[in-house]
C-alpha cells in the first residue's frame, strides 16, 4: 500500500469510523480489503485508548471501562471478550488467545463504535486521531 | 466409603493426576449433574487454597499464563473462559454469562489440576481437600 493509500483510503476509513458514515467505510474496506481494515481498527482502537487513559493503562482500570462499556450495549458481546479486546489495544499481549475471529471482530466493532462517539464529545475535529491512527497502522508507532 | 463417593473422590483424583481418561471414565458413572456440581466446588476449593484473600487482576491474568504455558496443548478454551471462571469465584460471576458450559468444564478441570500441582504437595493435603470438596457436595 503506498503512502497515499494510506492517508486516503486509510484516513477516509478512520474519518468514517469516528462519524459513523457507513456507506464511506464499507467502500474504504472495499478499496482496502478486510486484513488493512483490521489493521486500521486496532491502530484506532489503540490510539483512542491512548488518548483517554495515557500509555500505560492498568488492567483494573480496562475493566472498569469494559464493564462500563458493556452495560452500555444494547447488543452484547461477552464482557471478558470486550475487556481482552480493550488490553490488546493496550498492548497486553496474549489477551486474545483461543476466542474465535468472529468473536473478536464483534467485539472490536462494539468497544469501537462506543468509544468513538465517546471521543466526538471530547473533540471537535479528529485530524489528529486520524493522524495518529493511520500512522500507527502504517509505521507500527504513534508520534505525539 | 459408598460406592458413590468412592467414584467422586476417583474423579477427583484423576483430575488432579492429569489423567483424562480415567477421569472421563470415572465421570461417566456420576450423574451429569453431580460430576458438574462436584467439579464446580473443587474448583473453588482449589482457588482459596492458592488465594486465600482476593487476589489482584494482575495475579490471576498471569497465573492464567502460566496454566497456559504449563499446559499448552490442553488448553483447547481460551484463557479468557479460565480467567473468567476465576474471577467469577470471587466477585463478578456474570463474566462467565454467553460461555458454553463445555468450556467452562474444561477451564475448571485445568484449573484443578494446575492449582493441585501448586498447593496440594502430600497425601495428607490431597485427603483433606478431597474430604472438603465432597463435603460440600454432600
Amino acid at each position: 500500500m503506498t503512502e497515499a493509500d494510506w492517508s486516503g483510503d486509510g484516513a477516509a476509513f478512520i474519518r468514517a469510523f469516528l462519524e459513523e458514515d457507513d456507506e464511506t467505510l464499507d467502500k474504504s474496506v472495499e478499496r482496502l480489503g478486510t486484513l488493512r481494515g483490521v489493521i486500521l481498527m486496532s491502530s484506532l482502537l489503540s490510539v483512542l485508548l491512548r488518548e483517554k487513559f495515557g500509555v500505560s493503562i492498568a488492567l483494573e482500570k480496562l475493566s472498569g471501562y469494559a464493564k462500563e462499556i458493556f452495560l452500555s450495549l444494547d447488543q452484547k458481546p461477552r464482557r471478558i471478550v470486550i475487556e481482552r479486546v480493550l488490553r490488546t489495544g493496550a498492548g497486553h499481549e496474549g489477551s486474545l488467545s483461543g476466542l474465535s475471529e468472529d468473536e473478536i471482530l464483534e467485539s472490536t466493532v462494539a468497544v469501537l463504535r462506543w468509544m468513538c462517539r465517546e471521543s466526538r464529545d471530547r473533540n471537535s475535529d479528529n485530524s489528529l486521531l486520524v493522524d495518529r491512527a493511520v500512522r500507527l497502522a502504517r509505521d507500527g508507532t504513534i508520534i505525539g | 466409603m459408598s460406592s458413590e463417593s468412592s467414584a467422586d473422590r476417583s474423579m477427583l483424583e484423576a483430575i488432579l493426576d492429569g489423567d483424562g481418561r480415567l477421569w472421563r471414565q470415572y465421570s461417566a458413572a456420576i450423574p451429569g449433574e453431580r460430576a458438574f456440581q462436584i467439579i464446580g466446588v473443587a474448583t473453588s476449593a482449589a482457588v482459596f487454597r492458592k488465594w486465600p484473600q482476593d487476589p489482584s487482576l494482575q495475579a490471576i491474568v498471569d497465573y492464567v499464563a502460566e496454566i497456559d504455558r504449563r499446559f499448552p496443548a490442553e488448553l483447547p478454551v481460551a484463557r479468557a473462559v479460565v480467567e473468567s471462571v476465576i474471577r467469577g469465584i470471587f466477585d463478578e460471576p456474570e463474566l462467565v454469562d454467553g460461555t458454553s458450559s463445555q468450556d467452562i468444564i474444561v477451564a475448571e478441570i485445568l484449573i484443578i489440576k494446575s492449582i493441585g500441582f501448586d498447593v496440594l504437595n502430600s497425601e495428607a493435603e490431597r485427603n483433606s481437600y478431597f474430604d472438603e470438596v465432597l463435603a460440600a457436595v454432600d
